[in-house]
């Protein structure tokens, strides 16, 4: 119970860093997307509905935090973690480092791709073009985010595995 | 898991339609006391290190310790100062206009390269609508009100792609012209008849003919001017005011017509 408490604490924390803190630093900076790899990791571990609850956390706290309408954000992480849950439980079932590598680039782009396609329906709703000027700087923004957000996740990664070994066996790390 | 996605639906659903508009509002006015301070430091810690960057050196490690230490200070002494600088702006402009002037914090900017925005913590309630003016500093014009609600809005920076404002340039014959903006970098008028006389630096101010937005509020400066003879008209490429970038504190100006 404790460890779900701040599990959902933490991604509350980091979705308002990242809607907040993080955007003031522009490109690619901004692109970067911690809750997701919070999300990602709860997915991996297997805990499908916790990596679903703290999506619609995460993505509520960036939809009243950010310049889009309501709902956008919640949906590209449903998408994200239901997406990610499913692989994982049916193509990347080995949980190797590089398939928890392969599940954040995927879930990263998945976001993007969703967030921009909501973006585009509303666009064509109110009678704008579906693919607005900035399509390609922002395709290329995307694209020099994902390594460092990768290089976040395997980092992260690594020193999860270091901590859980030191507590498991505290005198291998000696 | 289909359980919390249904929820979260109904939720969102909810939401939209303002059937839990005081459970949202209070949740929502909550994150924002949090993310403005949030975003206010992050400001000032991009200005720090963009500063710092430009003189970085080797330095022995008991230095570096030193200077870590002075630079969180000076980080910290920064986002004073910036707010500090922002809010005496703020101050000037009220004092010289009639107009009711709404101070608001950013909340954030947006992260997507093809709508550049920002988020305030001030809305309906405090008499703010769409296609207000939002001014940064003394004057200094950078977005329109895009879209509100009870305690937030939108604001379209004039640089996003999407914007548009009805200008006037400061050359001696006060020339009118639309100004569009420029996937987020720059801006530009375009539509400018051949015989108008464009210089570079001429200054670029609101023309006061769109609803709800007064004559005179600074937009830019004119940075490069593109004349084709096949065309029958020239355009100009403005550069907004560096007051502009990434501003902690902004003014919503409320138009007296009920805009």
């Amino acid at each position: 119970m404790k460890s779900k408490v701040f599990q959902f604490a933490s991604v509350l924390v980091l979705a308002v860093l990242h809607a907040s803190f993080f955007t003031a630093f522009g490109h690619p900076v901004s692109l970067i997307n911690l809750p997701l790899v919070l999300i990602v990791s709860l997915a991996v571990g297997l805990r499908a509905t916790p990596a679903v609850v703290a999506a619609v956390l995460a993505g509520a706290v960036m939809d009243t935090l950010s310049p889009v309408a309501f709902g956008t954000y919640i949906l590209a992480m449903i998408v994200v973690s239901a997406v990610v849950v499913l692989s994982l439980s049916t193509v990347l079932t080995h949980l190797s480092f590089f398939s928890y590598l392969g599940a954040n680039a995927g879930a990263f782009l998945i976001f993007h791709t969703v967030v921009f396609l909501i973006n585009a329906s509303g666009r064509l709703l109110a009678g704008q073009a579906m693919v607005p000027p900035g399509l390609k700087s922002a395709f290329i923004a995307v694209m020099i985010a994902l390594p460092i957000q990768l290089l976040i996740c395997a980092v992260i990664r690594l020193m999860s595995g270091r901590f859980r070994k030191r507590l498991s066996d505290p005198m291998a790390l000696r | 898991m289909v359980a919390v996605a249904v929820v979260a639906a109904v939720l969102v659903v909810l939401h939209l339609v303002g059937v839990v508009p005081v459970v949202s509002g209070v949740v929502s006015s909550a994150l924002m006391k949090v993310a403005a301070p949030a975003y206010g430091a992050g400001v000032a810690l991009d200005d720090a290190l963009t500063g710092e960057a430009a003189d970085n050196c080797a330095c022995a490690a008991d230095v570096v310790t030193e200077l870590d230490r002075i630079m969180a200070e000076n980080a910290k002494l920064r986002s004073v100062v910036l707010e500090n600088e922002e809010l005496k702006a703020a101050l000037s402009f009220r004092e010289r206009g009639d107009d009711r002037a709404v101070l608001s914090r950013v909340v954030s900017e947006s992260s997507d390269e093809t709508f550049r925005g920002l988020v305030i913590d001030r809305g309906r309630d405090d008499g703010i609508a769409k296609g207000h003016p939002v001014i940064a500093g003394d004057g200094i014009m950078i977005g329109k009100i895009s879209s509100v609600g009870r305690e937030r809005a939108t604001v379209s920076l004039l640089t996003d792609s999407q914007s548009r404002l009805a200008v006037s340039i400061q050359n001696g014959t006060g020339t009118l012209g639309v100004l569009e903006g420029d996937r987020g970098l720059s801006m530009s008028i375009f539509l400018i008849p051949q015989h108008e006389n464009l210089a570079v630096g001429d200054a670029v101010i609101t023309s006061g003919i769109e609803p709800g937005v007064r004559r005179g509020l600074a937009v830019g400066i004119i940075d490069k001017i593109n004349i084709d003879t096949q065309d029958p008209f020239q355009s100009a490429t403005v550069t907004p005011f560096a007051f502009s970038e990434h501003p902690v504190f902004v003014q919503v100006v409320i138009a007296e017509d009920g805009l």
